[in-house]
């Protein structure tokens, strides 16, 4: 069985004035295909360092990742933004919709920045808007829903382009109890049901426990796999 | 992704944040009406000062008016005393062009036309119709050719016999002179505080009983005026007598019967050889004013008249007063001491300098040499009363028309009895109309002039026009300089801003998977648009507004040009005011290339920065 994700002696250092900080320090781990990871740590462990790097946000300063085969590493800015439009999906902590886009803009314009038609993109929006219990709210802009429908928008685009992989950087931590269930929830049936793996920073233990993989980070390190 | 959709989010943005584009929208929009309104204004009034006023004085500054007399080839058209004493040197040895002059000055660069203009040796030319009340007294006639007639008639400036002849007046020449003595009958004079007086330029003091003053016209009326001319009127006997003694004159006006005398003494000396009532009777003639001078181009106080009316002119003149003798023969030695007209030389016709001015330069000169006047082959029997207005250095009475032939010492020879004797003879011209293809050249010209051993000082006058369209040229100067300053810095501001505000914004982008070049290239289509926005919306309203403004700017023109303009020239023209609604699309096409080009080039400067914001910034959980 091949990995979907491979992550080989990640390095992450930036300099803070004078003083050289190490965000993340020779992490090494690997994800088969059809599995999921909830990433676990304190504050400042170095997890949402491992997901930008992962995921292709940010720069690596040694290592290697390696995402369904194809190294990031060495892609130019035109590579890794197609790669990461079509391979991978982001939902955030924050909730990031663009607020001058209605729920069905905001989950077409993946599709869009990939080159799909306006048409073919509306109708994939509206029926992922369907699948999150939103159908009745697509055209609304972001300030006239809900924060728990926000983030059910921001999952709807999150898998616009059907993405090998979903990065989530705690995308309940703030929400409530039952909106946090119900994200949750959506988002573990619909890549299981499209075979997409989930990378999901959590502190929560409960939500961890759903997860068929999980690693615990501590000071930039991996503490057990 | 695509363009379209790119420009589709740039919308999207505009519904929902209006009031954010709105701060780039509206100072382009205020900035291009402005633009629109004020270069159309600016090209208008200057497309107006150029059809009033410009034109008409850069027109006649084309004319450069060579004289005998090196002083009179300044500008100055006005009565200037300083030059008097100056000039009074030169006077007597003032020479005349000839065609050879004419040849040399036409072979100047930038010369288009040469033309002599003479001088008629005519006195005592007066209208007594022209103004209702008073009567004017012309200084002279000159002939003008038809090139340099249209600088200052747009009407047809040739003789055709049975119509009115056409004149181009001369403000200087419509005043009015009179004598006023107050209470008293003598005048005493000091001859010191004369000399003082002279810097200031106001001989006053000394005749200060002769008086004249400038009569209110209006040129728009006076043109197409028809008037009748007097040619040849008897002079007025002078009516006061001057004795002078160390440092003072006393002038002593005549009793009404000493003035009886002298006029019945005139009458019988010329009734021995003429019919008195004939020649006493001046020849007339109907002129029609098709023009008059009056801007510092003018630079003598002559008259003009065709140069084909002269001969016509002439003839009748001499031969009124060969028709009106009584048959008596008139001897050399009685030509020599009773009588003067025109010297014939055996080559031209001469007449000394006539009319107020060259008696009182006459007398200048004469008080100057602290000499009393010479009257040269005098007999002593008759007194020289003809030494009055129009006739200096001359002896005896004059005579108009009558032509005195002399030989080469001057000495008199006999009367000429032929009434074509002008036609035939040399023209005296005392004045060259030079033309010169552009005013701009005038300088060089001028210089060219002096070189070639003419005496023509510069003006100082075209410059002023300069200066006043330089004004024109430097608002917009500044106008558009500001213009570039306040784009490139609206610009920037706006989509800086913007920019730092959309800094998450740009990070999802990034995030989705939108690369740098298309962010770069939503960010300066959200620039652009907007700016296309205001650009429309400022020329649409630029050209709705400038129609308005003309209306005022054309108000206020007309009160420029009559409150301002027509104090120093009198060649105003009124504009119509359509010529305010008019339009610059060329600085309107010059404003929108300046537009587009700093906008963009900000824009994408800007934008670069927008897309250089790494996709991080979109998980930043602050």
């Amino acid at each position: 069985m091949s990995n979907i994700l491979e992550v080989k002696k990640l390095t992450k250092k930036y300099e803070d004035g004078d003083i050289e900080v190490t965000a993340l320090d020779n992490v090494s781990f690997s994800l088969p295909e059809g599995f999921d990871l909830a990433i676990l740590g304190p504050s400042g462990s170095g997890k949402t360092t491992l997901l930008q790097l992962a995921g292709g946000l940010d720069t690596m300063t040694s290592g290697d990742v390696i995402i369904s085969g194809q190294s990031i590493k060495n892609m130019s800015d035109s590579e890794i933004s197609d790669f990461r439009n079509q391979t991978m999906g982001f939902i955030f902590q924050m909730i990031n919709l663009h607020d001058f886009f209605t729920a069905k803009e905001n989950v077409m314009l993946p599709m869009l920045v990939g080159g799909v038609n306006r048409a073919e993109a509306e109708e994939k929006a509206l029926k992922l808007l369907e699948k999150v219990g939103l159908s009745h709210r697509a055209n609304h802009l972001p300030r006239q829903l809900s924060g728990g429908e926000q983030q059910r928008v921001a999952v709807a685009r999150a898998l616009a382009n059907d993405p090998k992989i979903i990065f989530a950087d705690e995308p309940t931590g703030k929400l409530d109890k039952a909106n946090s269930k119900m994200v949750i929830d959506i988002l573990e049936n619909l890549s299981h049901d499209n075979g997409m793996s989930v990378i999901m920073i959590t502190h929560d233990e409960n939500i961890a426990k759903r997860f068929s993989r999980v690693i615990k980070l501590e000071n930039g390190s991996v503490k057990n796999n | 992704m695509k363009l379209k959709d790119i420009l589709l989010i740039n919308i999207k943005k505009l519904k929902t944040k209006t009031k954010k584009a709105l701060f780039l929208i509206i100072p382009i929009f205020v900035l291009i009406t402005l633009s629109v309104i004020l270069s159309s204004q600016v090209k208008n009034i200057q497309a107006a000062a150029t059809n009033s006023v410009f034109g008409t004085i850069a027109e006649s500054y084309k004319l450069i008016q060579v004289s005998t007399q090196a002083n009179t080839g300044t500008s100055s058209g006005g009565f200037d005393p300083s030059q008097m004493f100056n000039s009074s040197s030169s006077s007597s040895e003032s020479t005349s062009f000839s065609t050879l002059d004419e040849q040399v000055v036409a072979a100047l660069t930038h010369v288009e036309s040469v033309s002599l203009q003479s001088t008629l040796p005519v006195s005592n030319i007066k209208t007594t119709d022209l103004f209702s009340d008073k009567t004017v007294e012309l200084d002279s006639l000159s002939t003008l050719d038809t090139n340099t007639a249209a600088l200052y008639t747009t009407d047809d400036f040739t003789y055709t016999e049975g119509e009115a002849i056409p004149i181009i007046l001369n403000a200087s020449s419509l005043t009015y002179s009179y004598e006023d003595w107050g209470d008293s009958t003598t005048i005493t004079m000091d001859m010191s505080s004369m000399k003082r007086d002279s810097s200031s330029g106001a001989p006053t003091q000394r005749l200060s009983f002769l008086k004249s003053e400038a009569i209110e016209y209006d040129s728009a009326t006076l043109v197409g005026t028809t008037f009748t001319l007097e040619i040849g009127n008897l002079s007025d006997i002078q009516d006061y007598t001057t004795s002078r003694s160390s440092g003072t004159e006393v002038i002593t006006k005549l009793t009404d019967e000493e003035l009886a005398t002298k006029v019945s003494e005139r009458e019988t000396a010329i009734a021995e050889y003429w019919d008195y009532d004939k020649i006493s009777t001046p020849i007339t003639y109907t002129f029609v004013v098709v023009g008059v001078i009056d801007d510092a181009s003018a630079v003598d106080s002559t008259a003009y008249i065709p140069e084909g009316f002269a001969d016509t002119l002439m003839t009748d003149y001499i031969a009124h007063e060969i028709n009106s003798r009584n048959g008596t023969e008139i001897s050399t030695d009685v030509l020599n001491s009773s009588f003067t007209g025109i010297t014939y030389d055996g080559v031209e016709l001469t007449t000394s300098t006539s009319g107020m001015m060259g008696q009182m330069m006459n007398r200048m000169r004469d008080m100057n040499s602290g000499t009393t006047p010479t009257m040269p082959q005098s007999s002593g029997g008759t007194p020289p009363e003809g030494m009055g207005i129009g006739s200096f250095d001359a002896s005896g009475y004059l005579i108009p028309g009558l032509v005195i032939e002399v030989d080469d010492d001057n000495a008199v020879v006999g009367t000429v009895d032929d009434s074509t004797i002008y036609t035939s003879s040399t023209k005296y011209a005392d004045s060259m109309n030079v033309i010169i293809d552009n005013v701009v050249n005038r300088d060089s010209v001028i210089e060219a002039l002096n070189t070639a051993g003419y005496a023509v000082q510069g003006t100082d006058d075209v410059a002023v026009f300069d200066e006043l369209e330089d004004t024109l040229n430097t608002v917009s100067k500044v106008f558009m300089i500001s213009f570039i300053v306040l784009v490139t810095a609206i610009v920037a501001l706006t989509m800086s801003k913007f920019i730092s505000e959309s800094i998450r914004e740009i990070g999802i982008f990034r995030a989705i998977g939108m690369r740098k070049s298309a962010i770069l290239a939503m960010f300066i289509s959200q620039s652009l648009l907007y700016v296309l926005i205001g650009y429309v919306g400022g020329v649409a309203l630029g050209i709705g507004l400038n129609f308005l403004t003309g209306h005022f700017v054309s108000g206020w023109f007309d009160t420029f040009l009559t409150e301002t303009v027509a104090k120093t020239f009198n060649v105003v023209n009124t504009v119509d005011s359509s010529i305010f609604s008019g339009i610059n699309f060329t600085s309107i096409g010059i404003y929108t290339a300046l537009l587009i080009g700093i906008s963009s080039i900000i824009s994408i400067i800007t934008s670069l920065s927008a897309s250089k914001v790494s996709p991080v910034e979109a998980i930043k959980n602050e």
